[in-house]
């Protein structure tokens, strides 16, 4: 019976959400384009292993529609840089990797005086290379990101709305006998890629 | 198989281009600057549960396919790892290195499952069955025939390494075709398996690409490996192609350099020599001072060899008391 009650409580959730977003004013939806940079916390663990610290960096690109108080959808782009972890005392550590990650999160977005608070979350594909060897693997993770926007304006922009921000992304991957967790701070710039107002 | 040979000693040619590298190089360092900074590598005391077997085949049965190092591969190792705490469990030499005896050998190798294991084998490998293989001392016939059924393919090995008790597993190979024992663990090697039929890259665009193909088998296998139990493999040479004895230097020519990386294989000088720097300085050398041709560039020869590296995402410390 319990479990019934669980299976019920997720589609009701999804009306109530779905309906929320139905009667909202739909205002411009434009797109909006980012760069960011950051450094990295990644520490790794196994299922024998204790969770040994790696430290890197990543720089990425990404695409958003916005509507309203949501991020129906974003794509990134990035390349990311992890180095090797700290020794366990078996003189055990992890590889340093390298490598592309193509994610698709969705998210939320909260005003917050002339900024928003987005929270996105999702999936991304990484096509990764250890570091000075010429073996390549490929994983999954599930990413998220809480992020602060705060409105600028480039003259060159002609009238686009334009935003620096910082990013506390969290990234959970899936790599074979190793599960590693990235988290860090990243700061960009981003700009609508059309005029009009998102709200 | 082996084959034996005096060091040529034609001066090697610089080949790779200098520009792409050198942008890439300073991208990855600065993840690399970001942890050596961070991550204090010292402080760490010598586990005493490292164990190894050491295998070292010369002598087979008959006379025409006899090796003139192995035994000297393994007993070198012997003293090194000795040297560097490794608990040597036993030593394989010649007549003793059966089929049965190594199952054996490695079976007793740990009953501790927080050690570490390590299996070193010098001899004959051959890929005759199709699948590259080691040929253990019966492996051979007295009449100088093929026993396949005694050779140990790399799937028998990995089993019988992968069933001991232990945290980390090392499987280290100075035979020919040795590469066939270096793949998987959710990764592929972009280094080709023949060196000698390409163009003195250490990597191929076109198994780079190669790989994309099994981008989703990749993501597969790294979502389901997790708790297995890995074992971390270096090989001579690649799944195609030999490796060569030195009768310079009386060893095998990546035993050799092998031996020489606890010396001077510390890259990045934390006081550790991992199997990946061992790998790069024993790739650095073969290449440096082996795979040398008068016209390199241009006419690789079916001497020239290079090793390889298993996939997973671990490494370990293999030398931890390097030389000054």
């Amino acid at each position: 019976m319990a479990n019934n009650r669980r299976h019920i409580f997720v589609p009701v959730i999804f009306f109530i959400v779905t309906t929320f977003m139905a009667v909202l004013p739909v205002a411009a939806s434009p797109w909006r384009a980012d760069l960011s940079g950051g450094a990295l916390y990644a520490p790794s663990y196994g299922s024998d292993v204790a969770l040994l610290p790696a430290y890197g960096f990543g720089i990425g690109t990404g695409v958003e529609l916005v509507m309203n108080y949501w991020i129906p959808i974003r794509g990134e782009l990035g390349v990311y840089s992890i180095g090797a972890s700290a020794w366990d005392p078996t003189l055990f550590r992890y590889r340093a990797f390298w490598g592309y990650r193509l994610a698709a999160m969705t998210g939320l977005r909260v005003p917050v005086g002339s900024g928003e608070l987005d929270f996105l979350a999702g999936g991304a594909l990484s096509a990764s290379r250890f570091t000075g060897l010429s073996v390549v693997t490929a994983y999954a993770s599930i990413v998220g990101e809480m992020r602060f926007l705060h409105p600028v304006s480039f003259s060159f922009l002609k009238g686009r709305e334009a935003n620096i921000f910082a990013t506390v992304p969290i990234e959970y991957m899936f790599r074979g006998n190793a599960r590693t967790i990235a988290t860090g701070l990243e700061i960009g710039v981003g700009f609508q890629l059309s005029k009009g107002a998102s709200k | 198989m082996k084959g034996e040979a005096n060091i040529r000693q034609t001066p090697c040619f610089a080949h790779r281009g200098a520009g792409a590298s050198i942008a890439l190089s300073l991208f990855l360092s600065l993840g690399t600057i970001l942890a050596g900074c961070s991550i204090p590598s010292s402080g760490l005391t010598t586990p005493t549960n490292r164990y190894a077997l050491l295998i070292g085949v010369q002598d087979y049965p008959g006379t025409n396919n006899d090796l003139y190092y192995p035994d000297d591969d393994a007993n070198a190792m012997n003293t090194l790892l000795s040297a560097q705490g490794w608990t040597v469990r036993s030593v394989l030499l010649n007549g003793s290195a059966t089929h049965d005896n190594i199952r054996l050998e490695i079976n007793a190798l740990s009953t501790d499952s927080n050690a570490t294991i390590l299996v070193y084998y010098s001899g004959h490998g051959s890929d005759y069955t199709g699948t590259p293989s080691i040929i253990p001392y019966d492996g051979l016939t007295i009449s100088d025939n093929f026993d396949t059924t005694n050779w140990i393919t790399p799937a028998t090995l990995t089993n019988w390494i992968a069933a001991v008790p232990a945290k980390h597993r090392l499987l280290i190979l100075d035979s020919c075709f040795s590469g066939g024992f270096t793949l998987g663990n959710g990764s592929i090697d972009t280094a080709q398996a023949d060196y000698s039929q390409y163009n003195y890259q250490t990597w191929d665009k076109t198994l780079l690409l190669g790989a994309l193909s099994k981008f989703g088998a990749m993501v597969a296998d790294n979502l389901s490996t997790y708790g297995d139990q890995e074992v971390l493999a270096l090989s001579a040479s690649g799944s195609e192609e030999v490796s060569w004895e030195d009768g310079a230097v009386q060893q095998g020519v990546f035993t050799n350099y092998l031996l020489e990386a606890a010396e001077s294989g510390d890259v990045d000088g934390d006081g550790y020599v991992t199997v990946n720097e061992a790998y790069a300085y024993t790739k650095q050398q073969i290449r440096k001072n082996w795979n040398i041709d008068y016209a390199y560039s241009f006419y690789p020869d079916e001497w020239d060899f290079l090793p390889h590296i298993s996939g997973g995402t671990g490494d370990l410390v293999l030398y931890d008391n390097p030389g000054p």
